[in-house]
């Protein structure tokens, strides 16, 4: 009993001993493994949404970069979309975020010590441009507001996060090539003001300016019946000569694209070589190839191929008549004694064909063979007076087909003269292949919109009659361009992608676009339909390539809205080259 | 000689048994709490990531970039076709009326100029379990690629324009208030004294990335809950 006396205060000053650790271990050990459970998880996250959205931001200001004015001035616009998307990522309020991130990189001028600390800054070295954005928001604590901060011997209420992001645009290396067929002469002026406008009170601006000259280069090809390489110049007494698109095409004087894409000298005429003007602009881009850029073809047109360009006796040779053997009795091209070219591979007969009066089965016109281009049609290229030899050659140029393969001027081709607008007095078939190596008589045309709306006309005849048949011309240029673009496609150095703008404003089918076939081109992902289910050619591209770059379709259906096409696609470039 | 007569034994045991009312739902309070701030994290990692590629311009439709993103959120039982996440990618426009001057002086009305509309949708995950936030769903399935989820166009009177200039089932919803885009009282985009948009520029693309994860349900309170995670690139 005694005994018991003597433990009971003992056993009560026990009692809640448990509750005193218990509070003790919350103190030291359970709240602090509290806060670093939640408060840190929640940081955590926090600083994972934060870097979600300064990733965000960079991405989207550097989009949005645009060579029309210098990278100083569209700062401001670039910050400003930037914290935007910040904004837009990690808003006020998020887990009880008190206030949006800010924007901590600051502007640079002049030449920065530390370039990654500015916003935004153009290398002058390599000339690419880089964003770059430090964000930080203060996040307030939650249990973690119980530990003092040994530093500041105070309790700590929130806690700042940062994060930083950096985004480089890429160099865009492109061809603009521009259909100036005859049937592009009421949209002509509203095409060159979508190209090359440079007057901020009419917007939109020309395509052409939204490219840096600084980093981004260009070329142009313009193409009729047959094309030229408009910009940059270069001595066409040199054929595979110069540079392939520079960095002056908007201030190099006294040619750049602004001052080529003008109505003085973007004049109308001609057929639709679309093959010859694609292959072109691939041959540019071969020029000091550059395989970290971007390669991008963008390509222009209102209509349907229906020329080509090739080389009528080479290799393989197609055989031209030799003369009155042909099923219409009237003279070859052999006929004329002195033409000693006709079967000589070594000296070429290289010019375009093509089918005029659409693509009607019944229609047997052609354009022949020309061999010349007139010069109406093609304008003044360059107009320096310091180039007056320059000039003259370029004129000979423009007149000659297939130049750009090493042809020389051939507009007798020692005697030999054709059979104005009756090919079939010239040709027994069609080339297998245009003068650029272009398959012209494969089954693709199978897809073409000729073929499908006239069935009936059966499959393409190369041989006999066919030859100026507009039908079976229409099939083989069709053939020439399709293949073109799929053997640009297919060089895995540049991976060049193709953008495609089609005008309907003169309407689709027999009368302009085939969008089938600029899907094609473009390799657009337009799915997998077929002719039946989509005949026009709406949506599909049922040989979509998923190994070869993707590019994209755009279309314009009236004058006024062409230019907005070309900002779509200058959007898409932009944010390809990110 | 034992120090503790029998009256003594257990009282630590009561006293311990006493505190875990207090400690052991405050520990799997902070267990189950700190999991799903995890889960949250990785909600988060996943959106984000997926947001770059698709702004990058990776197909997110093809297959092989379904298997990636699937990928990325393995931990939240995100697969390509089912589990129990979804993830929503949207490519969205503004429609001012230069996107609509591509189709003007025809017949078509420019009905959702003004507006933010869905130019390509494409789903990760399980399509049926979640919806966008911040669109019409579900988008109507005719107007887009059944490949590409790209919105397809359609042709009235002669003229060829994508649905999503006419159609409001393509707009976006008021939920959408993350971006804005300025234009005048005539849809015309503002611009400053040099020629350039005043902030985000119309007809530019945006990317829109939702995820929603299926979460831990707790009976009584928390019967059918999500996490859900945006980004906008």
């Amino acid at each position: 009993m005694s005994e018991m006396r003597l433990k009971c205060p003992r056993r009560e000053q026990q009692s809640g001993v448990a509750l005193i650790l218990l509070t003790l271990m919350l103190m030291t050990v359970l709240l602090p493994m509290v806060s670093l459970a939640i408060d840190l998880t929640m940081l955590y996250t926090i600083k994972a949404k934060l870097q979600g959205a300064v990733d965000g931001a960079v991405l989207a200001a550097g989009r949005s970069i645009t060579g029309a004015v210098s990278i100083p001035t569209q700062s401001t616009r670039l910050r400003n979309i930037a914290q935007a998307f910040i904004n837009a990522n990690l808003p006020q309020g998020y887990w009880g975020v008190s206030s949006a991130p800010t924007i901590e990189t600051p502007d640079c001028t002049g030449t920065p010590v530390y370039p990654a600390n500015c916003f935004v800054y153009q290398d002058s070295g390599t000339k690419k441009i880089w964003i770059n954005v430090t964000a930080s928001v203060n996040v307030p604590l939650l249990f973690a507001r119980t530990v003092r901060d040994e530093t500041t011997h105070q309790y700590r209420q929130t806690q700042t996060l940062r994060a930083q992001g950096q985004a480089m645009r890429r160099w865009v290396r492109l061809v603009l090539v521009l259909d100036r067929s005859g049937s592009m002469t009421p949209a002509m002026t509203s095409l060159i003001n979508a190209v090359s406008n440079t007057d901020p009170s009419k917007p939109p601006l020309g395509f052409v300016t939204g490219f840096d000259e600084s980093r981004d280069q260009m070329g142009l090809v313009v193409f009729g019946g047959s094309a030229i390489v408009a910009y940059p110049p270069r001595n066409p007494n040199l054929p595979n000569s110069g540079t392939g698109p520079d960095n002056s095409f908007k201030t190099g004087s006294p040619a750049s694209i602004l001052n080529e894409v003008t109505t003085a000298n973007l004049q109308v005429g001609s057929n639709t070589g679309t093959a010859e003007a694609l292959a072109l602009a691939y041959k540019e881009l071969t020029k000091n190839p550059q395989p970290t850029y971007l390669n991008a073809i963008v390509f222009f047109t209102d209509g349907m191929p229906n020329g080509i360009t090739a080389s009528f006796n080479g290799n393989p040779a197609t055989p031209l008549y030799s003369g009155d053997t042909g099923s219409t009795g009237s003279p070859g091209v052999m006929k004329n004694a002195g033409c000693t070219n006709w079967n000589t591979p070594g000296n070429p007969i290289v010019g375009w064909i093509a089918q005029e009066g659409g693509y009607d089965n019944t229609k047997y016109q052609s354009d022949g063979i020309n061999l010349t281009m007139q010069n109406s049609w093609h304008g003044s290229i360059i107009a320096s007076p310091t180039q007056t030899q320059l000039y003259n050659d370029v004129i000979g140029y423009l007149q000659d087909a297939g130049y750009d393969q090493g042809h020389p001027p051939q507009n007798n081709v020692n005697g030999c003269t054709f059979a104005n607008n009756n090919l079939k007095k010239d040709l027994n078939s069609f080339p297998i292949e245009d003068d650029y190596g272009n398959k012209t008589t494969t089954a693709d045309y199978q897809n073409s919109y000729i073929y499908n709306t006239w069935p009936s006309a059966g499959p393409l005849v190369t041989t006999g009659t066919a030859v100026d048949n507009a039908y079976h011309i229409g099939l083989v240029s069709w053939n020439a361009a399709y293949n073109a673009a799929k053997r640009i496609r297919g060089d895995t150095n540049l991976k060049p992608t193709f953008f495609c703008l089609g005008y309907s404003g003169n309407g689709t089918g027999a009368a302009g676009l085939d969008r089938s076939l600029l899907k094609r081109i473009a390799n657009a992902n337009g799915g997998y339909q077929t002719w039946a289910q989509d005949p026009m050619g709406q949506y599909l591209s049922t040989d979509y390539d998923p190994t070869s770059t993707t590019g994209a379709y755009f279309e314009a259906s009236t004058p006024g809205s062409i230019a907005a096409a070309f900002q779509m696609v200058q959007s898409q470039i932009l944010r390809l080259s990110m | 000689m034992s120090h503790t007569k029998p009256s003594e034994s257990g009282v630590a045991v009561i006293e311990f048994s006493l505190t875990t009312l207090l400690w052991v739902p405050l520990l799997l309070g902070t267990l189950f709490f700190g999991a799903e701030l995890v889960r949250a994290m990785q909600a988060v990692q996943v959106i984000r990531d997926a947001a770059s590629l698709y702004s990058r311009g990776v197909p997110i439709w093809s297959p092989s970039s379904k298997y990636l993103i699937a990928g990325l959120g393995r931990e939240l039982n995100l697969q390509q076709t089912g589990g129990t996440a979804t993830v929503i990618f949207t490519t969205i426009q503004f429609i001012s009326k230069n996107e609509c001057a591509v189709f003007s002086g025809t017949s078509i009305n420019c009905t959702n100029m003004g507006f933010w509309v869905v130019t390509q949708r494409s789903t990760v995950g399980n399509a049926s379990l979640y919806t966008s936030s911040f669109t019409n769903d579900p988008l109507p399935s005719s107007e887009l690629s059944s490949t590409t989820g790209a919105v397809n166009t359609t042709t009235q009177s002669g003229v060829t324009y994508p649905y999503y200039l006419t159609d409001s089932n393509l707009r976006l919803t008021s939920a959408f208030n993350l971006l804005t885009v300025q234009v005048d009282g005539s849809g015309v985009p503002k611009v400053d004294g040099n020629g350039l948009p005043l902030g985000y520029g119309a007809g530019t693309p945006a990317y829109l990335v939702e995820g929603y994860f299926q979460s831990t349900p707790v009976p009584g309170f928390r019967n059918n809950p999500r996490l859900a995670a945006v980004a906008l690139f």
